[in-house]
C-alpha cells in the first residue's frame, strides 16, 4: 500500500472552493476547440473550431443532430477527454496545464455530472452516492448546503436506499444531488432525462432550473428534446462541429422553430 | 455445435489461459513427481543389478517374520555363522562364497564427524577377498587389511576432501577406535551407493564394529562356469541346516528393488499428496472462471438458445470448451513436469543422492494419468457452469437485464450441508478406523467442498466484518472494496474457497505439528526426572551406545541410565518397546506402576501399557511370548502394568533383556543425573563425550527445543509443498479481480468522472482483494484447525495428546493473506486504473 499520501488532499490547486457564481463571470470557456477522431482518411472532425463561453449561474442547453459533436463538447469541457487544439478553461483554469490527477481533481471539486443512464454506485446508498465526490476528497459536506439540497430534491427519505431500490426518476433525482452537492462551479448533463418519461424528466429539468435560479449553480446540458431545452437560458445549436445558432430564452416553439430552419 | 467452443476459445485467450495455468501447473506437480520417483526408482534399481553382476546366489538364515522392512536396511535376520561359508565353499558347483557383512559406523575426521549432505548412513561392510562377489571396486591404495585399516568411498573422500593415509576415528560397537585411509572404492562404476557413505575392513575388523566375530551377515555365492542358477540352488539347499536358506541373485536383487520401491513409493504418495491439493485448489478456479464466464456472456448464449440451440447442445458448447482448455492445459502441464523432474534430480543429485543417471523414465502411466486427471478435473469443474449455461432463456438474447436463474439457495443449502456432514462422517470414521487414511482424505475433501458450497451464505457478512476497518482506514475506496467483496457472494466465495482450501491444509498441519510439540514436551516434563538427555540430536548421525561407560564415569554423574526402542512379533504383526536400565532406568524416568512393579523388569519380566493390559486381557504373572527376528520366541512373565506413556510403547522390558535378543543393541539416549546440574556440569559432560561429536548434551528443555525444531522442518518441507496450491489459489484471486473489474467498466468509469484518482481506484480493488483474501484465510484456518483438531483427538492414544492452537501461524497466515490480497491486486488494479475515463462513460 504503498499509495497512502493522495486519499486527503483537501487543500490542493482546483480545490479550493469554487467562487459563489456571480452573474457575468464566466463558468467555463471554450476557445477554438478542435476534436479529430481517428487519423487519415477515416479521420473523423467532431469538433471543428467550436468557440463558446458559459457564463456563470446560467442555464445552458446544447443541441444539434446525431453526431455534431454535442457529446465531444461536453466531455472535452468536462476535463473527460483532451481536445485535438484549442483551449478550455474551467473558470480560471486551463485544462491542458492539467495531467490526469488535476483533472480527476477538477472534476471532482469543481464539476458535477449527470449522466444519461448508470449514474450510481451500485454499492452505495442515495446519500453516499451523493456525498462521493467530498468522499473522495476526504472533505466533509456543507451541511446546510446538503441538506437544502436534499430538501430541494425531495429524496430525504430514500437515503439509505441502494440505487437498485429507486426508481429511474429518483436515481436521476440523486444523480442531480450529487452534482449540487459539492457546489461545484459547473455542472454537466448528458441527455440527463433521455431515459425519463415526461413526467419525471419535468420533475429532474425543474431541479435543475431551480438550481440555477435559486441557488445560483450553472448548468450545461445536452439533449434531443425542445421541451426539455426550453428549461435553459440559453440554446447552444451545433452542426457537423461547428455551433450554428444561439438562441436566448427559448420556449419549445422557437426551438423547433429554429432546428426546422437548420433543417434536422 | 463445435466451431462455437472454438470461436468462444479463441475469443477468451486469456481467461482461458489463466484456468489453464492452474491445470498446467497441478498436472506438472502430478506428471514431475511420477518422472521423478519413477527415474529414481529406475536408476537405483539399474545399479543395485549392475554391481552385483559377479554373484549367482545368496545364502543367509531365513527371516523369521517375513521381509517387513525394506529400503537399504537389511531385512531382520539372524547372522550366519562362518561354519556356513564352510559348508558353501565345499558344494560341488560353487567357484566362490564370501561372507559378507553389513552394518552402520560413525566415521570422524578431525573432530567431526564425516556425513553427507543428505544425512545419509555411513555403511560399514567388510571387504570380501574374491571381487567378484562384492560390489566394491578398489579405486586407488589398497584393500584393507587386519585392524586399523580402512577404505572409503570415492564420493566422501571427495566431498570431505579426504585422502589415503589420513587418520581418521570409526565408531562401532567398541566405541572410537583409531583407522588409517588406506583405500578408495568405487560401489560399481559409480562413486558410491545412493549418497551413503560406505566404508569398508577386513572381515575380522568388520565384525568387531558391526557384528559378532565370527558371523556374516549373508554368503554371497558365484556358481562355477556352466552351473546354472537351478542347480546351484538345489546343491546348497541340499547341504545347508535347518534355518537357513539360499536364494538367487535374481530374488536378491527382487527384493532389494522392492524395498527400494516402497521407499520410493511412499515418497511418491507423499508429493502426489500435495499434487492433488494443487489440483483440487485448480477446480475452484475453474469453476468460478467458468462460472463467470458463462454469466458474461448469458446474451451470447441466449442467442445460440434463440436460432435453435437445445439446451443440451449449449451445456455440450460450454463442456466442450472446457475439455479442450483440460486437454491442452494437462498437457502443457505434462511437458513442464517433465523438465521439473530433472530440476529436482539435480538438485538431489546436489544434495547427496548420487547414483548415475540412466536419463528421465517417463512411464506410459505418467503420461495417461496425467492427461486424464487432468482433463477429468477441468470437466468435472465445469459440469455445474455448464448446466447453468443450458438454462439460460433464449428470451435473454433480446433483454439486458436478463440473468440466468441462480440455483436455488435453500438446494444449495442443502446439497452443502449434506456434503458438509457426509465428509465430517467419513473423515471422523477413517480416523477411527485403522486403516482410514484414504477415508480421511476423502471426508476431508468432502468437507471442504461442503464448506465452499455454504461459504456463499457467509460471505458477504464475512467480507462487511472483515472489512470493517477499512472506511476508517482508506475512506470511501475501503468502503467500496469492502462492498465489491460483498456484492457477489457466490463469486467471492469461490474465489476465497480456493484459499480456504491450501490454508486450510496449512492450518491442519500447523495444529498438528504444534500439538505434537506441546505432546513431546509435556511428555518430557511428565516422564523425564533426569538433568540431561544425551542424543543424537539434530546430528542425526548413530547414537554409539559404547558412549554409556563414558558418561557413567563423567564426574558429577550420579546416574546414567540408557533407553532404546525396538520390536518384537507375536507371530502376526511386530509391536514396538522400549528398554530401559532395570535399576538406573526408573530412576530417571517416571514410570507409573499400576499394579506389579518396576522391579520385575530385572528378573527379566515385561510390563505392558495399562490400556493395552486391558484390551488384550494380560495380568501380572501371565506369560507373553515375545518374538525376537535374531533369537527366536522367548516366554516372558508380565511382571506390572503401567499408565499408557508415549516414550515407553506399550511394552517395556530392559535393556539386558533386550541385549540377549539382537546382535548390536542400538540404543538411542542416555539420560543422565548429576549432583548439580549447571552449565559446568554440562560442558563437562559434553567434554567427557568429545570422542562421540555425533552425540549432543541437552537439558530437558534443550531436547524439547531440539524436538520441536526438527518438528519445524518439517513443516518448513509441508509449507513449501502447498506453495504451489497458494499460487493456483493466487492465480483465481487475480482471474476473478480482473474479471470482476471487466465486468465494472461503467462503474469505474463513473468513479473515475466523479473524481476518484487512478491511486484510489488502485486502493479499492486492493481493498476488495484483501477482503477476498482474508475470507479464504479465516476460513481456510478455522477449517484447518477444526481438521487438526479432529486428527488429535482421534489420535490421542498414539502420540499427540495435547491440542495446541498454533496462534503464531494464525497470526503470520493472516498477514501473509493481507499481503497475497495486495499481490493478487497488482494487476486487475492496474487493469483498473488504466480504464479509459471516457470509453467507460460512453459505454452507457
Ligand atoms: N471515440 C471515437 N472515435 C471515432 N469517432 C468518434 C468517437 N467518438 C465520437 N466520434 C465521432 O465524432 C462525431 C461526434 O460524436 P458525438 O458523440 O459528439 O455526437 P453527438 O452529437 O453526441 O451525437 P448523439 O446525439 O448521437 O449522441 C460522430 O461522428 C462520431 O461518430
Ligand atoms: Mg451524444
Amino acid at each position: 500500500m504503498a499509495d497512502e499520501s493522495d486519499d486527503r488532499p483537501a487543500q490542493e490547486g482546483p480545490t479550493a472552493t469554487p467562487p459563489e457564481a456571480i452573474p457575468g463571470r464566466i463558468a467555463a470557456q471554450v476557445d477554438d476547440a478542435v476534436k479529430v477522431y481517428g487519423r487519415g482518411e477515416t479521420s473523423v472532425r467532431a469538433l471543428d473550431g467550436v468557440s463558446v463561453s458559459f457564463p456563470a449561474g446560467r442555464f445552458t442547453a446544447i443541441m444539434g443532430p446525431s453526431g455534431s459533436g454535442k457529446s465531444t463538447l461536453l466531455h472535452c469541457t468536462a476535463g473527460l477527454d483532451t481536445l485535438t487544439s484549442g483551449r478550455v478553461m474551467i473558470g480560471d483554469t486551463d485544462l491542458s496545464s492539467l495531467d490526469d490527477r488535476g483533472l480527476t481533481a477538477l472534476r471532482r471539486d469543481r464539476i458535477g455530472f449527470v449522466f444519461q443512464t448508470f449514474n450510481l454506485v451500485p454499492t452505495l446508498t442515495a446519500l453516499e452516492n451523493i456525498v462521493l465526490p467530498m468522499d473522495l476528497a476526504g472533505r466533509r459536506p456543507d451541511k446546510a448546503w446538503l441538506d437544502s439540497v436534499i430538501d430541494t430534491l425531495a429524496i430525504r427519505d430514500r437515503l439509505k436506499h441502494k440505487p437498485n431500490e429507486l426508481s429511474g426518476g429518483q436515481q436521476q433525482r440523486v444523480a442531480v444531488g450529487r452534482a449540487l452537492a459539492s457546489r461545484p462551479q459547473i455542472i454537466f448533463g448528458d441527455e440527463p432525462t433521455g431515459n425519463l418519461d415526461s413526467r419525471v424528466s419535468a420533475e429532474v429539468l425543474g431541479l435543475l432550473r431551480d438550481a440555477v435560479s435559486r441557488l445560483d449553480q450553472t448548468v450545461v446540458i445536452v439533449t434531443h428534446d425542445p421541451v426539455a431545452a426550453s428549461y435553459a437560458d440559453r440554446v447552444l445549436f451545433l452542426a457537423d462541429g461547428k455551433i450554428v445558432d444561439d438562441v436566448s430564452g427559448p420556449t419549445p416553439e422557437s426551438i423547433i422553430d429554429h432546428m426546422k430552419r437548420l433543417g434536422s | 455445435m463445435w466451431s462455437v467452443t472454438i470461436k468462444s476459445l479463441a475469443a477468451h485467450k486469456l481467461r482461458l489461459a489463466l484456468t489453464a495455468l492452474a491445470v498446467v501447473l497441478g498436472v506438472a506437480f502430478m506428471s514431475g513427481t511420477f518422472v521423478l520417483t519413477d527415474t529414481i526408482k529406475h536408476d537405483i534399481n539399474g545399479l543395485i543389478s549392475q554391481t552385483t553382476a559377479g554373484r549367482s546366489a545368496v545364502v543367509r538364515a531365513t527371516a523369521p517374520y517375513g521381509d517387513s522392512s525394506g529400503g537399504f536396511a537389511q531385512d531382520v535376520r539372524p547372522l550366519t555363522p562362518e561354519s556356513i561359508q564352510q559348508i558353501v565353499r565345499s558344494v560341488p558347483g560353487v567357484a566362490a562364497a564370501d561372507g559378507t557383512l553389513q552394518g552402520q559406523v560413525t566415521l570422524i575426521h578431525d573432530g567431526k564427524v564425516v556425513k553427507t549432505k543428505g544425512n545419509a548412513p555411513t555403511i560399514a561392510l567388510n571387504w570380501e577377498p574374491d571381487h567378484q562377489l562384492t560390489s566394491l571396486t578398489l579405486r586407488a591404495g589398497h584393500a584393507p587389511i587386519g585392524p586399523g585399516q580402512l577404505v572409503i568411498d570415492a564420493a566422501t573422500a571427495k566431498a570431505a576432501s579426504l585422502r589415503i593415509g589420513d587418520a581418521v576415528t570409526v565408531i562401532g560397537n567398541p566405541g572410537p577406535e583409531p583407522f588409517t585411509i588406506v583405500g578408495i572404492v568405487g560401489f560399481g562404476k559409480a562413486n558410491t551407493l545412493a549418497g551413503a557413505t560406505l566404508t569398508a575392513f577386513d572381515t575380522e575388523t568388520a565384525q568387531s564394529l558391526v557384528g559378532k566375530p565370527g558371523y556374516f551377515t549373508a554368503i554371497n555365492v558365484a556358481a562355477a562356469k556352466g552351473v546354472s542358477s537351478d542347480t546351484l540352488l538345489s546343491a546348497i539347499g541340499a547341504r545347508i541346516p535347518l534355518g537357513f536358506e539360499v536364494v538367487s541373485e535374481a530374488t536378491v536383487v527382487a527384493q532389494t528393488s522392492a524395498g527400494i520401491d516402497s521407499f520410493i513409493n511412499t515418497f511418491n504418495t507423499f508429493l502426489l499428496f500435495f499434487a492433488g491439493i494443487a489440483l483440487f485448489v485448480g477446480a475452484f478456479l475453474i469453476f468460478n472462471t467458468f462460472s463467470i464466464l458463462v454469466g458474461q456472456r448469458t446474451r451470447e448464449l441466449a442467442l445460440l438458445r434463440a436460432v435453435g440451440a437445445n439446451r443440451s447442445q449449449v451445456t455440450r458448447s460450454v463442456l466442450g470448451e472446457a475439455t479442450l482448455t483440460g486437454l491442452a492445459g494437462s498437457i502443457v502441464g505434462l511437458l513442464v513436469g517433465i523438465p521439473l523432474a530433472a530440476g529436482l534430480y539435480s538438485l538431489l543429485s546436489t544434495l547427496g543422492l548420487s547414483i548415475p543417471s540412466q536419463g528421465l523414465r517417463i512411464l506410459p502411466r505418467t503420461i495417461i494419468v496425467s492427461i486424464v486427471v487432468g482433463t477429468l478435473i477441468t470437466v468435472a469443474s465445469v459440469i455445474l457452469p455448464a448446466r447453468r449455461a443450458g438454462r439460460v432463456p433464449p428470451v435473454a438474447a433480446m433483454r439486458d437485464d436478463a440473468v440466468i436463474e441462480e440455483t436455488s439457495l435453500r438446494r444449495r443449502a442443502v446439497i452443502g450441508g449434506a456434503v458438509l456432514v457426509v465428509g465430517v462422517l467419513a473423515l471422523i470414521s477413517g480416523l477411527s478406523a485403522s486403516n482410514g487414511i484414504g477415508l480421511v482424505g476423502l471426508g476431508a475433501a468432502l468437507t471442504f467442498v461442503g464448506v465452499a458450497m455454504l461459504v456463499p451464505f457467509i460471505a458477504a457478512p464475512m467480507a462487511r466484518a472483515l472489512g470493517s476497518p477499512l472506511p476508517a482506514l482508506q475512506g470511501v475506496t475501503g468502503r467500496l472494496g469492502r462492498e465489491n467483496a460483498a456484492r457477489n457472494p457466490r463469486r467471492t466465495a469461490a474465489t476465497a474457497s480456493a484459499l480456504m482450501v491450501g490454508l486450510g491444509v496449512v492450518g491442519a498441519v500447523a495444529t498438528l505439528a504444534s500439538s505434537a510439540s506441546a505432546s513431546v514436551g509435556s511428555l518430557v516434563d511428565r516422564t523425564f526426572n533426569a538433568d540431561y538427555v544425551i542424543t543424537t540430536g539434530a546430528n542425526q548421525g548413530l547414537f554409539s551406545s559404547a558412549a554409556e561407560s563414558v558418561v557413567r564415569s563423567a564426574p558429577g554423574v550420579i546416574v546414567s541410565s540408557p533407553f532404546t526402542q525396538a520390536t518384537w512379533h507375536d507371530g502376526k504383526v511386530s509391536h514396538g518397546l522400549s528398554a530401559i536400565d532395570a535399576v538406573t532406568g526408573p530412576q530417571v524416568l517416571n514410570i507409573d506402576v499400576v499394579t506389579g512393579s518396576v522391579a520385575a523388569l530385572a528378573r527379566g519380566q515385561v510390563l505392558v501399557d495399562s490400556t493395552v493390559a486391558r484390551r488384550d486381557h494380560l495380568t501380572v504373572g501371565d506369560v507373553l511370548p515375545m518374538g525376537f527376528a535374531e533369537t527366536g520366541v522367548k516366554p516372558v512373565t508380565i511382571g506390572g502394568t503401567y499408565k499408557p506413556n508415549q516414550l515407553l510403547d506399550s511394552y517395556l522390558i530392559s535393556t539386558a533383556l533386550l541385549s540377549q535378543n539382537v546382535t548390536t543393541r542400538q540404543d538411542i539416549a542416555i539420560l543422565v543425573k548429576t549432583t548439580r546440574a549447571s552449565a559446568a556440569q554440562q560442558a563437562a559432560l559434553k567434554s567427557a563425550l568429545a570422542a562421540y561429536p555425533q552425540l549432543s548434551v541437552e537439558t530437558g528443555a534443550q531436547f524439547k527445543a531440539d524436538q520441536k525444531k526438527q518438528i519445524n522442518s518439517f513443516l518448513a518441507i509441508v509449507y513449501v509443498l502447498l506453495a504451489l496450491s497458494i499460487i493456483i489459489a493466487l492465480i483465481g484471486v487475480i482471474n476473478t479481480l480482473a474479471l470482476s473489474v471487466l465486468e465494472r467498466t461503467h462503474e469505474i468509469g463513473l468513479l473515475r468522472a466523479v473524481g476518484m484518482y487512478r491511486r484510489q481506484v488502485r486502493r479499492m480493488i486492493r481493498a476488495e482483494a484483501v477482503v477476498v483474501s482474508l475470507i479464504g484465510a479465516v476460513l481456510g484456518l478455522a477449517l484447518g484447525i477444526g481438521l487438526g483438531a479432529t486428527i488429535v483427538h482421534a489420535a490421542s492414544s498414539s502420540g499427540i495428546d495435547e491440542l495446541a492452537i498454533p496462534w503464531r501461524t494464525i497470526i503470520v497466515v493472516l498477514v501473509a493473506a493481507a499481503i497475497f490480497g495486495v499481490f493478487a491486486a497488482v494487476f486487475p488494479a492496474r487493469r483498473a486504473a488504466k480504464l479509459d475515463v471516457l470509453t467507460a462513460v460512453k459505454a452507457t
